[in-house]
């Protein structure tokens, strides 16, 4: 099947069934997803931390962290300067916005398997090794220091390997979901060890959420039984919003 | 063809044939790609600006500003300046004299088929999301300017899912894909390309990725044995991927 037609039975999850993927088999995704995704001086400067079906406790700190932020940017959005979105009524009385939980979110906490991609220090191999010593190559990648400046890089990256991975799963009958809604400060994670890039600061920075799992009830299913009437507007921008021939 | 099968075939290329993509097959890969990408309350806040074989001035710009971007990293990281014949400590503890020399493997920006620009892009607010706003008190950061660098690295992965679809979607065609991710990051770097533009009054742009697109001629791992430069491996998978216990 080609790759337009497995990418086009993708659909954001909102329920998965219960049954769990083996963990045999998510490993062996897991492995032809990093054996195919390049990476800018094949240092892959992320790591993906895999949050097991016996591990809810985890995922629902994940599901916390993602309401929370959500939230937090509802609340800070009306009172920022409104460039052309005057017209929200919440400027006007702040008192009446109530918040809801996303119910888009309801995948980071119930799935089979729960992937959280964040940055990680490299260390360089062989051949960075010969050009950092003989020709003064300065890897970025294997400073802590550098973790903020790379962000935009280093979340690409793992993209590549998030993709590539989305359409293994697909091509299995496994569905997944993304979220990249979560803190973007490095030291809102202290009580998940496992993402730190710096364990002396406890500091990590994640890119991505993305769940696995056998996908019961999707978005555009919520979409179609919760917003009648608007529900079908909810639409991507044209192709010619996003390409532009130069 | 397989997923598998279909992606083991990209290789970073450094020199393309002369031969050129025709347009409109690359407005159709883009179309496919842009069809099966899918975005967070479907904003998609990126921009792809596409440079066709007639623009080659503006990829020379692109191509110097990698070239300009690796030298001050390296400038800033040694405090040693190009010419200057200074020897420097390097990141290994070793001594060495600076001496820049730009990367080969930024020549496929330079010369390629077509040159695609990822940058950030301000969102209209309109249809659903227009709704959620109004109604539910929605914030929606992808139509504010002020959010573009609060955004950058979640926009970054909504343009990797984009360039990663397309470069599957080249390979099944025969057409060959490489990456760039050495790119100036200050959003004031691009006054001279207002295609770029997030910002039109500031002339502010945030570039996330360059990607290069053609028929491959010489590829890396290709250079990489002639000139004899050893083997470079990625990491292993239990480096990248972590079962949390």
């Amino acid at each position: 099947m080609s790759i337009f037609d497995t990418m086009e039975k993708r659909h954001h999850v909102y329920e998965y069934h219960k049954k769990n993927i083996p963990d045999e088999i998510v490993k062996d995704l897991l492995w032809k997803a990093w054996k195919i995704s390049p990476s800018k001086h094949n240092f892959m400067p992320y790591k993906v931390s895999v949050i097991g079906p016996n591990k809810q406790a985890e995922k629902y700190k994940m599901w916390l962290r993602c309401r929370a932020n959500h939230k937090h940017m509802e609340e800070l959005g009306p009172k920022l300067p409104r460039d052309d979105l005057s017209v929200n009524p919440y400027n006007e009385k702040p008192e009446e916005y109530t918040f809801h939980t996303n119910p888009a979110y309801n995948h980071v906490r119930y799935n089979s398997h729960l992937l959280i991609f964040s940055a990680r220090i490299c260390k360089p191999n062989g051949y960075m090794k010969h050009v950092i010593r003989k020709e003064g190559h300065y890897a970025e990648q294997c400073e802590k220091n550098e973790v903020a400046n790379l962000r935009v890089a280093s979340s690409c990256e793992a993209t590549l390997f998030a993709a590539n991975l989305t359409a293994l799963c697909i091509e299995q009958g496994i569905d997944i979901s993304y979220n990249l809604c979560f803190p973007g400060k490095k030291d809102r994670w202290k009580d998940m060890p496992y993402l730190w890039y710096d364990k002396e600061k406890e500091e990590a920075r994640v890119f991505v959420v993305m769940s696995l799992g056998y996908g019961k009830y999707f978005r555009h299913q919520w979409l179609k039984d919760n917003k009648k009437g608007i529900g079908h507007l909810d639409l991507k921008p044209e192709v010619d919003e996003v390409v532009e021939w130069v | 063809m397989g997923i598998v099968d279909t992606y083991e075939k990209r290789h970073h290329v450094i020199n393309y044939e002369k031969k050129n993509i025709p347009d409109e097959l690359v407005k159709e890969l883009l179309y496919k790609a842009w069809k099966i990408t899918p975005s967070k309350n479907n904003f998609m806040p990126y921009q792809v600006s596409v440079l066709g074989p007639d623009q080659q001035d503006l990829k020379e710009q692109v191509w110097e500003g990698a070239a300009f971007n690796h030298k001050s990293v390296e400038e800033r990281q040694f405090k040693a300046k190009d010419g200057e014949n200074k020897t420097y400590t390097t990141q290994s503890g070793n001594e060495t004299k600076y001496k820049f020399w730009p990367n080969k493997a930024y020549n496929h920006v330079r010369y390629n088929s077509h040159l695609l620009i990822f940058s950030s892009r301000i969102c209209k607010l309109e249809g659903y999301m227009k709704r959620m706003v109004e109604k539910e008190g929605h914030y929606a950061e992808q139509c504010e300017i002020s959010e573009v660098e609060n955004l950058s690295s979640a926009t970054s992965f909504e343009c990797g899912l984009f360039a990663a679809h397309l470069a599957g979607i080249c390979l099944e065609h025969g057409i060959d894909t490489s990456y760039n991710l050495c790119k100036p990051g200050g959003k004031g770097y691009y006054k001279h390309m207002p295609f770029l533009w997030y910002d039109k009054e500031n002339k502010y742009a945030m570039v996330h990725a360059n990607m290069s697109m053609g028929y491959g001629k010489y590829y890396r791992y290709q250079w990489l044995k002639d000139y004899r430069r050893g083997e470079d491996k990625r990491p292993e998978m239990e480096d990248v991927v972590k079962w949390i216990k």
